[in-house]
């Protein structure tokens, strides 16, 4: 399968993104302290920055989670359903959660336009490049999402 | 109620229940109340949950997880394990205490239930298996001790409840030690009643003497993190975010320099894992506190804290009442959502009752750690029963007794502030 086989590039590509981002979110927080304690003098740039990449983290690490299950749900009802009441809910699950991802993407890309001139405080960065990790999060996980609905028609059905 | 109240309460009980993610259900539900209500624009949905991660004090989260993960994949379970059998290995029952009391020492480099229960579990279970210890009971106690994580500091839900409600995150680390080692006794004299009446294990071999200098030097590094965090925030040189990030920091050093068992490979791994799990955890408060804000703007709060109020103006009642719905919800919710949803809810009353904030804070936590071992949904139990390929239904049953133990600590920690609050005054 081709789109499975980019989806899992894009996987790790995501999970190398995120590498990165946490080891420099890391560093720039061990300097803020060393900065203010040590040198007695503070950064002003640390904390944005640091915010803005996690925000960034948290909305790309949503998308990976999918793939590796890490999104807590209560799966009790089912799985003590069987046969074709099972495919149904779980089909269900499935649409729910790319009806939520489709908002993140749509007013998502809504929320990024409106404060398109927006600058942050500290750095005077443009605060559309933050506010775009919501649709971007929202269309990536619409991706993993697609692929988790084709590996459960493809594996799933016939437990 | 309004329709937009009860679209909130309907949608999000059904959406959790027919199995949709804790964090999508909250969101999909505040869509519906958005669409039902009509006067709330719709951006707000992107804007409430784009304003709840742009925290700093939230982004201790984040630091505390990469601190855990660093440490484990550094070596530290297995040296916080010999640490603890060098201290107790002489004792019968010995690995049931071992393993509650390396629980609580992975707690305080952990600030997660879950992280607790995966890492001393993994290890503790199949020793006391090998020892002629039950099955079942041996993984259970995996999943009680594992709620340790978050009784003693760093606690991820403290940091929550901190950043929900104002209370000084630092003075809730202390106020939280006591309710951690009450809990941690109380386990372990649990396990030894069910011990001793099964007579499991008769003729343990006590584990290979191991020196308890030598194996204290070993376990010290780890065991220093939360030194390091309480005394940093309580001098204030940081704030609880920035010793997330010396913890971490710390962590890396230990693993790289001193154990020597961290590696490129298991850096990175370590680093990118964290972030997903945090980011997990994260996506629930941002949906969490946009559930919230449509909660406010419709007066909810208002109308809950007045029915519990004309209910009773008894503080003992009330607690009591808190106590039990915070049991409930355990059973079904996970530990941070609860926070968001209900502290809003109760800790307006509770001032109103004279109730300290920071006692409300540990009553919460310390309940909500019981709710990680109730069955039926209780996470802790699944970890358990899955590192040790126990069924679910053994666990519900073995876990009973420690929920009366944790029960009898929930009670001690509600009506005698001297545990919680009465704690911290030690350290003015």
């Amino acid at each position: 399968m081709v789109y499975m086989k980019l989806l899992d590039r894009l996987h790790r590509f995501i999970f190398f993104v995120l590498i990165v981002l946490v080891c420099i979110m890391m560093a720039v927080g061990g300097m803020q302290v060393f900065w203010r304690y040590v040198l007695k003098n503070s950064l002003y740039w640390s904390e944005e920055i640091m915010r803005y990449m996690n925000i960034w983290t948290i909305f790309l690490g949503i998308s990976i989670g999918i793939p590796r299950n890490s999104h807590v749900a209560i799966d009790a009802i089912i799985r003590s359903l069987k046969g074709k009441a099972r495919f149904m809910v779980t089909m269900f699950v499935y649409l729910a959660s790319l009806v939520f991802f489709a908002m993140m993407l749509f007013v998502g890309i809504k929320f990024t336009l409106y404060n398109m001139g927006q600058l942050s405080p500290a750095m005077m960065l443009p605060m559309s490049m933050i506010y775009m990790a919501i649709p971007i999060s929202g269309f990536f996980s619409i991706l993993f999402m697609i692929g988790e609905i084709m590996k459960y028609m493809k594996e799933g059905v016939t437990q | 109620m309004s329709t937009v109240g009860i679209t909130l309460i309907a949608g999000v009980f059904f959406f959790l229940l027919v199995g949709v993610p804790i964090a999508f259900s909250l969101g999909l539900t505040c869509i519906l109340a958005i669409m039902v209500s009509g006067r709330i624009p719709l951006m707000i949905f992107t804007q409430r949950m784009f304003t709840a991660t742009d925290s700093f004090p939230l982004m201790a989260i984040i630091f505390f997880v990469i601190a855990g993960e660093l440490m484990l994949q550094g070596g530290i379970s297995r040296r916080l394990v010999n640490f603890a059998s060098s201290l107790l290995g002489w004792l019968r029952g010995s690995l049931a205490f071992i393993s509650v009391v390396t629980c609580a020492f992975f707690g305080a480099i952990s600030g997660s239930a879950l992280a607790t229960t995966a890492a001393i579990g993994g290890i503790m279970y199949p020793e006391m298996v090998k020892r002629g210890y039950k099955d079942d009971f041996s993984a259970t106690l995996q999943a009680a001790g594992g709620t340790l994580g978050i009784l003693i500091p760093p606690s991820i839900p403290l940091v929550i409840y901190g950043v929900l409600t104002g209370v000084s995150i630092g003075d809730l680390f202390i106020a939280v030690v006591p309710a951690g080692v009450i809990a941690m006794l109380l386990y372990m004299v649990t396990a030894y009643t069910v011990i001793v009446r099964e007579d499991m294990a008769p003729k343990e071999m006590n584990p290979e003497k191991i020196s308890v200098w030598d194996s204290f030097k070993d376990a010290i590094w780890g065991l220093m993190t939360p030194v390091i965090i309480l005394g940093g925030i309580y001098s204030g040189i940081f704030t609880p975010t920035e010793s997330a990030v010396v913890a971490s920091i710390y962590a890396f050093f230990v693993g790289l320099f001193v154990y020597k068992e961290l590696n490129r490979e298991s850096f990175f791994e370590a680093m990118g894992k964290s972030a997903v799990v945090a980011a997990s955890i994260m996506i629930i408060i941002a949906t969490a506190t946009l559930f919230g804000w449509i909660m406010t703007a419709q007066n909810i709060p208002v109308l809950v804290s007045k029915a519990i109020i004309s209910l009773t103006d008894s503080k003992i009642v009330f607690l009591l009442l808190v106590n039990i719905i915070y049991l409930i919800a355990g059973m079904f919710m996970e530990t941070s959502t609860i926070i968001l949803l209900l502290v809003p809810l109760f800790l307006p009353v509770a001032l109103q009752m004279g109730v300290d904030p920071l006692h409300f804070g540990i009553i919460t936590v310390l309940n909500l750690s019981l709710g990680l071992v109730t069955p039926p949904f209780g996470a802790s139990l699944f970890v358990a029963s899955g590192i040790s390929k126990v069924p679910i239904e053994k666990v519900y049953y073995r876990i009973v007794p420690f929920i009366a133990a944790g029960i009898i600590s929930i009670a001690l920690i509600t009506y005698m502030p001297v545990f919680s609050v009465g704690f911290t005054h030690l350290f003015r």
